[in-house]
């Protein structure tokens, strides 16, 4: 199965990250490397650096930090911002980097793909256009300069050139959606998606989980391009990588929290005083069995023993379920809802939950329609 | 020593870092007396087919490649490196590879899929390998338009599906493996396939 990619994009200035970021646990805040690890630890797919360093002088600032990436991250990295030359795409690859991505300098010198393709390879050489509805509304316009020049050419006149000259990908940004988080632009990546052979990133919008399935939904990009989703942790890789499986799109499977802090850097322990209702349900048949409260120390023992712990709120103690009954839980997923403050235990229950040994502790029925 | 083999193209930066972060000592492999130093070899790849058997052959590598193989030196291809080790390729120009293992390269065609294949596919094995030892349901990073095709099936140990088409992604004969993905930009589990293949010991 080809998985749908997740590339979280950093926009780097003198070698900091330039867009704030809000994560727990970083040990310096703005730093690429640390960052790039923090979102190859939730399962990103890929990663791209767009270098808006104004100078030139400061450009090596750049190779060094591709170096530093690369040694830290096994997943494909692309750098863009400022690649002008045949040179500058093999300062960038040496230093450890996969893909360039060209923007203007490809518009001014289309060269640049056909030759960047025929030394490094197809394969490293994404284009990135910006593109920007006529206000004719018959189409779009590649413009350049962060949106300021329409330079007048046809999108997808220039999505055809750029195949023929050898672009490996496409990384498509609307300049109408961009930083509007209403959506990525559906119409313009079909359109583009439909003429191109070569993978289209689909980059400008994205402001929910929703639009992520949108426009994979829609078959308009083989991947979902975000920043400030991401930066500002309103989203992590991870979680838009859980609902896309939810919803029936196929993505590369993130990787497990190792430990528990990661775990509990992701519940709101605050809400409750530090209790999480737990909702337990059968692995197989679906029912659900119980509901019951987790805390620190009650989580801790449930990761460790993979059987389920909950804290008894009448007791006021640390209750391992089975410990006296022998109805042992099983563990064999936890699930987190959507606003962070509800578990949801997938087990196998040994004989009964209900302590009337009942196998699910909702047996009384209180209401069933048509049957007054 | 681990060799990895240099002909003057691709991208070795990345096999590099990975082996750094595995602490296993390597160094580039680009003339024969090189590999008189190294007891375990890998071939990395990224380009044309003929361009890479050309430039073996310039530096004299190919039949220090095959003695190598057949003094049992453990050896793993990667992506065009992989390509290579196969008997001939159709890329541009028919072109004669190493034959090491029983099969071709074709280009892969589906109407329904775009060519080249790039991102990440799941990797379904055929075989319990070595090189899969601790892994479950990996996903892996592919970039090729290319596959071999009329392999021996025996040889196979992993595949993806792509369209389709399905896609040999792992071989392995005796102590020699090749993969059309790359392991050393698959993330975690690519490098503990990497980690498996420094780990395999030939019994004499």
């Amino acid at each position: 199965m080809h998985t749908k990619r997740i590339i979280p994009c950093l926009d780097v200035k003198d070698g900091k990250v330039v867009k704030g970021v809000n994560f727990v646990g970083l040990k310096e805040v703005g730093d690429p490397v640390e960052l790039a690890y923090e979102y190859y630890r939730q399962g990103a797919d890929e990663l791209v650096f767009l270098d808006i360093t104004a100078t030139h002088e400061a450009r090596d600032t750049i190779s060094e930090l591709c170096e530093q990436v690369a040694a830290k991250i096994f997943i494909p990295f692309t750098v863009g911002g400022g690649i002008r030359t045949i040179d500058d795409i093999k300062r960038i690859l040496r230093s450890g980097a996969d893909k360039v991505s060209l923007n203007s300098a490809a518009i001014r010198n289309p060269e640049l793909i056909s030759e960047g393709a025929k030394i490094f390879g197809s394969q490293c050489i994404v284009v990135a256009i910006d593109a920007k509805q006529r206000e004719t509304k018959d189409g779009w316009n590649v413009v350049i300069n962060g949106g300021r020049i329409d330079t007048g050419i046809d999108v997808l006149e220039w999505v055809k050139k750029i195949q023929e000259l050898g672009a490996g990908e496409i990384l498509l940004t609307s300049m109408d959606q961009d930083g509007r988080k209403q959506g990525f632009d559906l119409p313009l990546l079909s359109a583009v998606n439909q003429i191109s052979d070569i993978p289209v990133i689909a980059s400008g919008g994205c402001g929910s989980l929703a639009h992520f399935y949108e426009v994979f939904a829609e078959n308009a990009a083989d991947a979902a391009l975000a920043a400030s989703l991401f930066h500002y942790g309103e989203l992590s890789v991870g979680e838009v990588k859980d609902y896309l499986t939810y919803r029936g799109i196929p993505v590369r499977k993130k990787t497990m929290p190792q430990d528990l802090s990661a775990l509990f850097s992701q519940l709101d322990f605050a809400k409750q005083n530090g209790l999480i209702p737990t909702i337990v349900q059968d692995h197989e048949s679906k029912e659900v069995l119980m509901l019951a409260y987790s805390n620190k120390e009650s989580l801790q023992i449930t990761w460790k023993k993979g059987l389920a712990c909950y804290y008894s709120r009448s007791r006021n103690e640390l209750w391992l379920k089975g410990e006296t009954s022998g109805h042992y839980q099983a563990i064999h997923e936890i699930r987190l809802d959507c606003d962070r403050d509800t578990l949801l235990f997938s087990v196998t229950q040994t004989t009964a939950a209900c302590h009337t040994d009942a196998y699910s502790c909702f047996y009384q029925l209180l209401y069933q329609q048509g049957d007054q | 020593m681990i060799g990895i083999i240099d002909y003057g193209a691709g991208n070795l930066k990345s096999v590099q870092n990975a082996l750094t972060r595995l602490h296993a000592p390597h160094m580039l492999c680009g003339t024969k007396t090189d590999f008189e130093h190294c007891d375990r070899l890998i071939l990395p790849g990224v380009g044309a087919f003929a361009d890479c058997m050309k430039q073996l052959e310039q530096r004299d590598l190919i039949d220090a490649i095959k003695q190598a193989i057949n003094n049992k030196v453990p050896f793993l291809g990667i992506c065009l490196g992989m390509q290579v080790l196969f008997e001939s390729s159709d890329e541009m120009e028919e072109c004669e590879g190493l034959g090491i293992f029983k099969g071709h390269i074709r280009r892969m065609e589906d109407p329904n899929v775009k060519i080249p294949h790039i991102g990440w596919n799941d990797l379904c094995f055929t075989h319990s390998d070595p090189l899969f030892a601790g892994l479950h349901q990996p996903y892996v990073y592919y970039v090729h338009s290319y596959r071999a095709t009329a392999y021996e099936e025996s040889d196979l140990i992993a595949y993806s599906t792509y369209g389709d088409l399905k896609v040999p992604g792992a071989f392995h004969k005796d102590h020699i493996w090749a993969c059309q993905f790359h392991p050393e930009k698959s993330g975690e589990d690519g490098i503990t396939m990497l980690k498996n293949f420094l780990a395999f010991e030939v019994s004499l």
